[in-house]
């Protein structure tokens, strides 16, 4: 072997050891807005996370009344951006008054460092992650658009079976898929260690609700579906009669019994909060579709499906006195009038 | 003459439409047929019209004494409900006909509805409305679910009373109309 391979080889060798060992987590351009009373890392609740690839930012809006305690997640898988969008909404623009929420926009930031070309078989054809640029009221702004699992160079090779704690097998690339390692393990691999320090969080924060943000394909049986545990599957459907009025269709489901390490489920089964997930309809998540993500669509706009994670979330909040006996009240949320078009929708954030 | 005689088919035709919708009485029995999330959407409506029912997503038929004077079977067949209620669709099917067969036996009136559109549609969810609506003396069901007017055509077959509504939530209105005209 010549010196200069040799020397190329190295470089490379290096290169690959310090995105794993010495990783800083990816930032995110987010403009916390004056509801923002603290920032945290997930690591504050799972020590382990420090320093790797699976550390995110996490946001918390305390009102000064106590009250009902909520965790918002987006980004679980980050291709997913309309809960991602609606997240950034909370941070950005809302205060809360009474109760507490937590925001984590990026739940797995792994997956946020890398894109695809390919959504049926993505680590075959792995690329720079994609940015949606946009111009809001500050000023040009980027979103990043990543993929569905943790990126394989952050984790060990996926095993050929990924066995979950509940002992339901699943395809080892699953392995990387935050929504089906829940409620994770503390000395896991780096996605079931992102997942138990949710659980912490849930736990040390004295979590109330969790609502996942989710997207899938506009033909699936999944969009437009509120999934809720069977413990708060009557406030869901609570959710989902009043939503009509608001001219939002939303599906009922319920968590499926032998479908383990979804978080509609796991939050549900393994921590006293209420457990929902919010699916909305998005047109980069058809089959042989290439565009990483869409925006303007004639039917399935982002606007209009960051619209409907907002109202869902907002109208499950409002039964949270009913359900629990502590609620959450929120000021300066967006009017309809503003999720009319992309133009006037982007203006909603900093 | 010609008003009292103008009166007197107003009359009729007051009491042929009155005749024609059947009317419920109460307590209620909210059951499914299929183990899906529209019975609790169904219990969410109920308790909004001040309905006074019992509701089991699993109710037996040795459940039904003379406590029960109208059964609201909310059809949709849900592999996760069934997978969580522990049956499988053979033991739902004998649980709604026993249930049914039942009902007939002691007079307790039946509605059938469907209200989570077509995406509670399916086989196995139409065999179910298929062995419910001969009971049914009342069939309710939401626009979206009748795209191709299967319930429009197993009505008419069985000859069964059917309102169509546009939206779950107007399932509300319809409760409180039949309910209170037999109360």
């Amino acid at each position: 072997m010549t010196l200069p391979r040799l020397k190329l080889i190295s470089l490379i060798l290096v290169l690959c050891a310090a995105m794993v060992c010495i990783a800083a987590p990816l930032s995110h351009d987010v403009r916390p807005g004056y509801g923002v009373t603290d920032v945290k890392w997930l690591s504050d609740y799972h020590q382990a996370l420090k320093g790797t690839w699976g550390d995110t930012r996490v946001y918390i809006l305390e009102g000064e009344e106590p009250g009902a305690n909520v965790l918002l997640l987006s980004g679980t898988h980050t291709n997913e951006i309309a809960g991602i969008f609606t997240a950034m909404i909370f941070i950005e623009k809302i205060v809360v008054k009474k109760g507490k929420l937590i925001v984590v926009p990026w739940a797995n930031n792994s997956a946020a460092t890398w894109g695809t070309v390919s959504y049926d078989n993505p680590e075959s054809k792995m690329t720079q992650p994609n940015y949606i640029t946009f111009t809001s009221q500050s000023g040009p702004r980027s979103v990043v658009v990543g993929s569905r699992r943790t990126n394989p160079l952050h984790q060990e090779t996926d095993p050929a079976t990924y066995t979950h704690v509940s002992g339901v097998q699943f395809p080892g690339y699953e392995s990387r898929n935050l929504d089906r390692v829940h409620p994770g393990r503390a000395d896991g691999n780096l996605t079931e260690q992102i997942s138990y320090a949710l659980f912490e969080l849930v736990r040390k924060e004295k979590i109330d609700m969790v609502v996942d943000l989710h997207e899938a394909g506009t033909s699936s049986r999944l969009a437009n579906m509120l999934v809720c545990n069977p413990k708060n599957l009557e406030m869901g459907a609570m959710a989902v009669l009043d939503l009509e009025f608001e001219d939002i269709q939303m599906k009922l489901e319920h968590s499926s019994e032998e479908f383990r390490g979804l978080s509609h489920r796991e939050f549900g089964d393994h921590t006293d909060a209420l457990s929902f997930l919010i699916e909305t309809p998005n047109p980069s998540q058809d089959q042989n579709v290439k565009q990483p993500y869409t925006l303007d669509h004639p039917k399935f706009p982002l606007w209009k499906r960051v619209y409907t994670h907002l109202r869902t979330f907002i109208v499950l909040c409002n039964y949270l006195d009913d359900f629990v006996g502590r609620g959450i009240v929120f000021e300066n949320i967006p009017e309809s009038d503003a999720f009319e078009s992309s133009a006037k929708f982007f203006m909603i954030y900093n | 003459m010609k008003r009292s005689v103008f009166v007197f088919f107003v009359l009729v035709v007051v009491c042929a439409v009155f005749a024609q919708e059947s009317v419920f009485e109460q307590p209620v029995l909210i059951t499914s047929a299929g183990q899906s999330a529209g019975a609790t959407m169904m219990k969410v409506l109920a308790t909004k019209a001040k309905l006074q029912f019992t509701f089991d997503t699993l109710a037996k038929a040795d459940l039904l004494t003379d406590n029960f004077k109208t059964i609201i079977i909310v059809v949709g067949a849900s592999s996760k409900g069934l997978g969580a209620a522990g049956i499988n669709i053979e033991q739902e099917v004998q649980r709604i006909t026993e249930l049914l067969n039942t009902a007939k036996d002691k007079g307790i009136k039946v509605i059938v509805a469907h209200i989570e559109g077509q995406s509670r549609r399916g086989k196995t969810s139409d065999q179910l409305s298929e062995l419910a609506v001969p009971f049914a003396e009342l069939v309710i069901i939401t626009r979206a679910g009748n795209d191709d007017g299967f319930f429009t055509n197993l009505c008419d077959k069985e000859k069964k009373q059917l309102v169509i509504v546009d939206t779950t939530s107007a399932v509300q209105g319809i409760l409180e109309k039949y309910f209170k005209a037999g109360d």
